[in-house]
């Protein structure tokens, strides 16, 4: 027998995890137009007065961080529940993640996390360090992507046949 | 200041594991004061080779610290001597404990 709603938590996850795909779609599309050529410190250097690259880099953080957020503090916990465990704190759902293979390092989560802050071109002063972390930041899409395809992929693997 | 010795030593211990070389770690903030309850962890690190990326460093370093201090929030700011004073470095080294 399932618990009282199960199917309710199915539901949401299943919702959660469209939200989640059309997030990195949207986020995708962005990467691409931003990083087709390599971005250059002059570049940032110059966003003042460039309205067309500034507005790219607010939507690539923007939709970087809703995804990372989507992820993390809403798909995370509610995965957990649906495989009827209790979920903790942040910290702790990512240690777990980690331990299920669902993303390789709850470290670089978090710390991806934080260096969101310090993609904020209207704080960041130094060009080459608001450039070293938009290219990070590029450079770890896969990690958010592996999260949500794994989680996926367990949801599928334990519930499809049932639904 | 407001930090345990063993955190104190946590601390220490993270920075150098990650960045591998002699650093000086300067806590400032409202951790400093006594008389505050509770805030976040600002940490001002100087060292003589910056990493080759400082923004993730930073970054990967205020992650550890906050597992390592259960969840509490740590800001992570990291400069070299030769690094031109920002406001926030100059009140750091003005007002901050050398850890």
């Amino acid at each position: 027998m399932k618990n009282e709603g199960s199917i309710e938590k199915q539901i949401r996850l299943r919702s959660l995890l469209e939200t989640a795909a059309m997030e990195l779609h949207y986020l995708m599309r962005c990467d691409t137009r931003l990083f087709v050529i390599p971005l250059t410190a002059e570049q940032i250097a110059e966003l003042p007065d460039n309205d067309e690259l500034a507005e790219r880099v607010d939507a690539f953080v923007a939709r970087f961080g809703r995804l990372q957020d989507t992820l993390g503090d809403k798909l995370l916990p509610t995965f957990l529940r649906v495989m009827e465990e209790i979920p903790g704190t942040v910290l702790d759902n990512l240690d777990r993640a980690e331990k299920l293979g669902l993303i390789k390092s709850a470290d670089v989560w978090l710390a991806l996390r934080k260096l969101r802050n310090r993609m904020i071109h209207e704080y960041v002063t130094d060009p080459d360090e608001l450039l070293a972390a938009l290219v990070t930041a590029h450079q770890h899409i896969s990690m958010l992507a592996e999260m949500l395809a794994n989680i996926r992929g367990y949801f599928l693997r334990r519930f499809q046949p049932d639904i | 200041m407001r930090l345990s010795a063993e955190n104190t030593k946590t601390i220490r211990n993270i920075i150098t594991a990650v960045l591998e070389q002699e650093v000086e770690i300067v806590l400032f903030g409202s951790r400093v004061d006594d008389l505050a309850r509770g805030g976040d962890v600002d940490l001002l690190i100087t060292l003589q080779q910056l990493p080759s990326n400082i923004a993730f460093t930073a970054s990967l370093l205020s992650a550890k610290l906050t597992k390592a201090l259960d969840g509490r929030s740590v800001d992570v700011l990291i400069r070299t001597p030769e690094t031109p004073l920002k406001p926030i470095h100059e009140i750091a080294l003005k007002t901050g404990l050398v850890l």
